[in-house]
């Protein structure tokens, strides 16, 4: 049976396993892809039950201090949790941290357990879904997330709010183009040739323009002065008190969270696309859908537990197009891939056979997901000191160690120059009035859109919205978009109308 | 040279020093804080100039070749040139891919040969496996950075038309091969498609998937269909070999060539089968799959010999052209002992396979094919003017 | 603070001007209609912007005097990142790190007891980095772990 693999060591290497990964967590811009990379020359002499033990366990465990990076300090501990800087870090800024990552952690454990069941249960269904799942499809999904984001998220200053959102989208054809083999607006350099490295733009578009925003402005903290002390949540028993309100709140955003899980294994099955673009989306839906009367992007903590969820089930939905078909769902899944073979597990239809094995895998993610979000719970309070902690001692420190991970990552200093550049231009973008969400959604959404409209023009010509899929595809979303506008109107009207009250 | 650190050093914080204190600081700079602040800049200034000509002894450049060439005499093994130094092997992919855990395997066996040697091993990702040659190309020419390149690959990207690099793979220095691999042309599992002529029976172009045309899947693709005069038309932009055998299945492209390991590892898998090998030569371990050698004329025999010399550059271990020789036969003395190595076999043939060659033989290779390159480019064109 | 968005409107027209031009010069209608498409959208919102800002400046004259003393206080942070882009980029990091902290601690102007042990700290953290990889230019290496 399963429990065959359970020994003693397997559960030590899955501890050291998910320290490991917290620290990657809690590290600005350092990802699952990075620590896994570290981690792979290490684990040669292991046997195939330590390594996955070590290396799956251990990464499924790093969402939660992922999360707890982005919500505090308004930096994405990795490309996926970008969306929870957007609304958790609002809440920090109201001294609510701790309502904010119990959301966070109920999403993760919540979403983990659901996520298992459902991939361990129907994973055959999910693996048809696959072969639905085409350019066409991913190309209408994907077009209509970027309008839904557009529509949702414009206010005041429409023609700003869409400038951003094309500006993103004219920064993601940076780079080679494969369907026309052109390098494109590299300006000569090679390090383009792959166009902006996705952690340098959210850098330089969201995290490093709010704190050189803290140190211009002379702000102390990060938390906002007038809730340093109202507020009072950096004692451990009030931050307690806030975190399992945080933590109930799933249970009032049920529908939000469904439908994250849902979007979540959905891109996590698709090859290609991936967990930063399923969060993204996430992220819009939970604006779309939200109930609560904040408005999303001014710290409503559905725009939390949305992205946080769909995460996780994307994490769990990569697992299966790599284990059945060696197809990686995502860029760490490569790594898992790399990690079996060289363990001799061949992926493929065949490994559904091992019944023993793969339940083994999804169990290391299950309880790695769990274990990594409970076991950090006691840890909560120490790091989210961090916020207390005076701005101009401790940024200097942080920059230093962004640039590090930043050139670590492909080990070129070119890196940081374009971080330079593009930190002056999210810079100045936030201070004139346009919207950098915007200008990441139009980013992380542009690259996978053209790349499936090429696809997709190529195979099916125009007649790609023929087919049947596509139709109900169609009728779907725009159900989706009408009903969630008709809801978004009302709430309107209820809002008039308190105002007029 | 220690003391253009020291200068450097110095020089940096004095403007730095100069915009703080006479731009940025508020009120008046009283006399106090200048003194802070050039203290600051002196402090540096020694700092660094200590620190420069500490670490200046541990750079690679103060050893000029030419004392190298005196100390090497016949009886020393010429391996132990790389006592001591620093070997920086770069991957052209990101981590956890075939190229990078071969080469972290080969870096874990440099110091059991050699003792005192430091390899490290850099990934550059990018520019479609080309700025790993990239960055040895602009390296210092001492043999240390040295680069496990997709030299198919790159020689394949070369011939496209928007390639405008400096230099091509053939430019560099061969140390060795470390494996290397046919094509062949996959089907999906149920597709109708039988036998090659069951593509003319069609009755439309036949799709073609690949990730891009200076890939391995791209131009074999269209000197095969080109050859066998079969309408075609390619789908560029596929991600990855995952996708395209995603969309293989779900009967969007209805062929993908790709490399033999892949194509056996899905064969196995039972999501595609195999219908030619894109090769002078049927393949072993794909049986009776016919080769596209037998399926051409005499002539155009000579092209499919050409491309099969090509994949023969395989996974390349290159070096800065100018390495000096003597650094070459270092690397040759290392990589013969490292080559038959029985872990480090075993490790190889785990991760993908293990088809060796040494320097001289690629050096060999590469002189064979680069005259009738232009030949080759030529013909592709006359079926592919976008090329 | 209008008249630096009108500076960075200009600016950010010009530069897609630029890229127009670049992108007609593409071969390939794959590589260029993307681009251009969303050139041919940005433009005209990108006139009406810049007609909005000089509107504004027109009708409020005598701003002048307070943007540059805004300007610099601003540039501060920037001038952070710069110098610790070339200090890096000149030392290496383990130096490059060690001067842009001095230089910066000094300008907040903490005093020694309270700067040395987050340098230390600093330092051991990039140490513990350099494990993973190799930090490059000039700088003692330490091997992949």
């Amino acid at each position: 049976m399963v429990l065959q693999f359970f020994t003693i060591d397997v559960f030590f290497y899955l501890i050291v396993g998910l320290l490991f990964f917290f620290i990657i967590g809690i590290l600005p811009v350092v990802g699952s892809i990075q620590g896994l990379a570290i981690l792979l020359p290490l684990v040669y002499k292991l046997d195939p039950p330590q390594a996955f033990a070590l290396m799956i366990g251990g990464a499924s465990g790093m969402w939660l201090s992922d999360a707890a990076c982005s919500i505090l300090l308004k930096i994405p501990g990795s490309s996926p949790t970008v969306p929870l800087t957007f609304d958790g870090f609002q809440l920090t800024r109201r001294g609510l941290h701790g309502y904010a990552l119990g959301a966070a952690t109920s999403a993760t454990i919540l979403g983990g357990i659901i996520s298992g069941i459902i991939t361990y249960g129907i994973m055959s269904v999910l693996l048809l879904l696959l072969m639905f799942l085409g350019p066409a499809e991913i190309t209408i999904i994907i077009a209509w997330g970027l309008i839904a984001s557009i529509i949702l998220l414009i206010g005041k200053e429409k023609i700003k709010e869409l400038l951003s959102a094309i500006i993103g989208l004219l920064l993601s054809t940076v780079g080679f183009a494969e369907t026309a083999h052109i390098a494109r607006f590299t300006f000569g350099f090679y390090d383009l040739w792959d166009g902006i490295p996705l952690s340098v733009f959210f850098l330089a578009m969201l995290g490093l323009p709010e704190f050189l925003g803290f140190l211009v402005r002379r702000e102390e903290f990060i938390v906002d002065i007038k809730y340093l002390t109202y507020v009072g949540g950096f004692r451990t028993r009030e931050f307690y008190k806030k975190f399992i309100e945080g933590f109930k709140e799933i249970f009032r955003s049920i529908r939000i969270f469904v439908q994250a899980i849902i979007t979540g294994l959905i891109f996590g099955i698709i090859p290609g696309v991936g967990t930063t673009a399923a969060s993204l989306l996430a992220y819009a839906q939970s604006g779309l859908l939200t109930k609560r009367k904040e408005k999303l992007g001014e710290g409503n903590v559905d725009g939390v537990i949305g992205p946080q969820s769909a995460i996780i089930s994307c994490w769990f939905g990569d697992f299966i197009p790599t284990i059945s078909f060696g197809i990686p769902g995502s860029a760490a899944k490569a790594l898992f891939l790399g990690l079996f073979m060289m363990k001799g597990l061949m992926p493929g239809p065949h490994i559904l056979k091992q019944v023993d094995l793969v339940n083994y895998i999804l169990l290391l993610v299950v309880i790695g997901v769990l274990l990594g979000s409970i076991l950090i719970i006691p840890l909560l309070p120490v790091i989210t000191r961090i916020v207390t902690i005076r701005i101009t001692s401790w940024v200097p420190i942080l920059l230093g160690i962004i640039f590090i991970a930043v050139y670590s990552d492909r080990s070129s200093l070119f890196d940081l120059f374009l971080l330079f550049i593009l930190t002056l231009l999210g810079y100045s973008l936030n201070k004139y009035g346009f919207s950098t969400p915007m200008v990441a959604i139009g980013f992380v959404l542009g690259g996978i859109l053209e790349q499936n409209v090429a696809l997709t023009y190529q195979i099916y010509g125009l007649s790609f919205l023929y087919k049947p899929t596509s139709l109900i595809l169609i009728i779907i979303l725009v159900a989706v978009t009408i009903v969630s506008l008709r809801m978004l109107r009302r709430k309107q009207i209820i809002a008039m109308g308190e105002e007029d009250d | 040279m220690p003391g253009s650190k020291a200068k450097e050093i110095g020089l940096l914080t004095i403007i730095t020093i100069f915009i703080k204190v006479f731009f940025v600081s508020e009120g008046k700079v009283g006399r106090r804080d200048f003194l802070k602040y050039l203290s600051t800049g002196i402090g540096g200034l020694v700092v660094g100039g200590v620190l420069g000509y500490l670490t200046s002894s541990y750079t690679i450049t103060t050893t000029p070749v030419t004392e190298v060439k005196t100390t090497i005499t016949q009886t020393v093994k010429p391996a132990r040139y790389f006592e001591g130094k620093t070997i920086e092997l770069v991957v052209p992919y990101s981590a956890g891919g075939g190229y990078d855990l071969a080469t972290r395997s080969l870096a874990n066996y440099i110091p059991k040969y050699v003792k005192g040697a430091t390899p490290v091993v850099i990934n550059r990702p990018g520019g479609q496996a080309l700025l790993g040659p990239a960055y040895v190309w602009s390296s210092k020419p001492d043999g240390l950075t040295v680069c496990l390149a997709n030299a198919y690959g790159n020689a394949y990207l070369s011939l496209t038309k928007e390639y405008n690099q400096p230099f091509t793979i053939f430019d560099f220095l061969p140390l060795g091969r470390i494996t290397w691999g046919q094509e062949v042309a996959v089907v999906a599992k149920n597709s109708p498609i039988k036998t090659v002529e069951d593509f003319k029976k069609l009755g439309r172009n036949v799709k073609i998937g690949a990730t891009g045309l200076g890939a391995e899947s791209g131009i074999p693709a269209l000197m095969t269909f080109s050859l066998l005069n079969i309408p075609f038309e390619m789908v560029l932009g596929f991600s990855g070999s995952g996708e395209v055998i995603a969309s293989l299945m779900r009967g969007e492209v209805d062929v993908y060539v790709v490399d033999e390991d892949t194509a056996y590892q899905n064969m196995m898998a039972g999501s595609v089968r195999p219908i030619l090998t894109v090769a002078a030569q049927r393949i072993k371990q794909f049986g009776d799959v016919p080769a596209l050698g037998e399926l051409v004329t005499k002539e155009q025999l000579r092209l499919v010999e050409l491309h099969d010399n090509i994949d023969k550059l395989g996974r390349l271990l290159i070096a800065h052209p100018k390495t000096p020789s003597e650094v070459y036969d270092a690397w040759q003395d290392l990589l013969k002992d490292i080559f038959v190595d029985a872990d480090f076999i075993e490790e190889q043939e785990k991760i993908r396979s293990f088809k060796p060659a040494l320097g001289d033989k690629m050096k060999q290779l590469i002189k064979e094919i680069k005259p009738s390159l232009s030949e080759f480019k030529e013909a592709l064109k006359k079926v592919y003017p976008e090329l | 603070m209008i008249r630096g968005e009108l500076v960075f409107v200009t600016l950010l027209l010009i530069f897609i001007s630029y890229l127009f031009y670049e992108a007609i010069g593409y071969p390939l209608i794959t590589a260029k209609l993307f681009p251009i498409l969303l050139i041919i959208i940005a433009y005209p919102l990108l006139l009406i912007l810049f007609i909005r800002n000089i509107r504004h400046v027109i009708m409020k004259e005598g701003q002048n005097g307070k943007d540059s003393r805004n300007f610099l206080q601003e540039a501060i942070p920037f001038i952070h990142v710069l110098t610790l882009l070339i200090s890096v980029y000149l030392l290496g990091f383990y130096l490059g790190f060690l001067i842009f902290l001095l230089v910066v601690f000094r300008y907040y102007q903490y005093p020694l007891r309270i700067s040395l042990p987050l340098i230390a700290l600093a330092m051991l953290i990039t140490y513990l980095f350099s494990l993973i990889s190799p930090l490059w230019d000039g700088i003692l290496f330490h091997g992949v772990l």
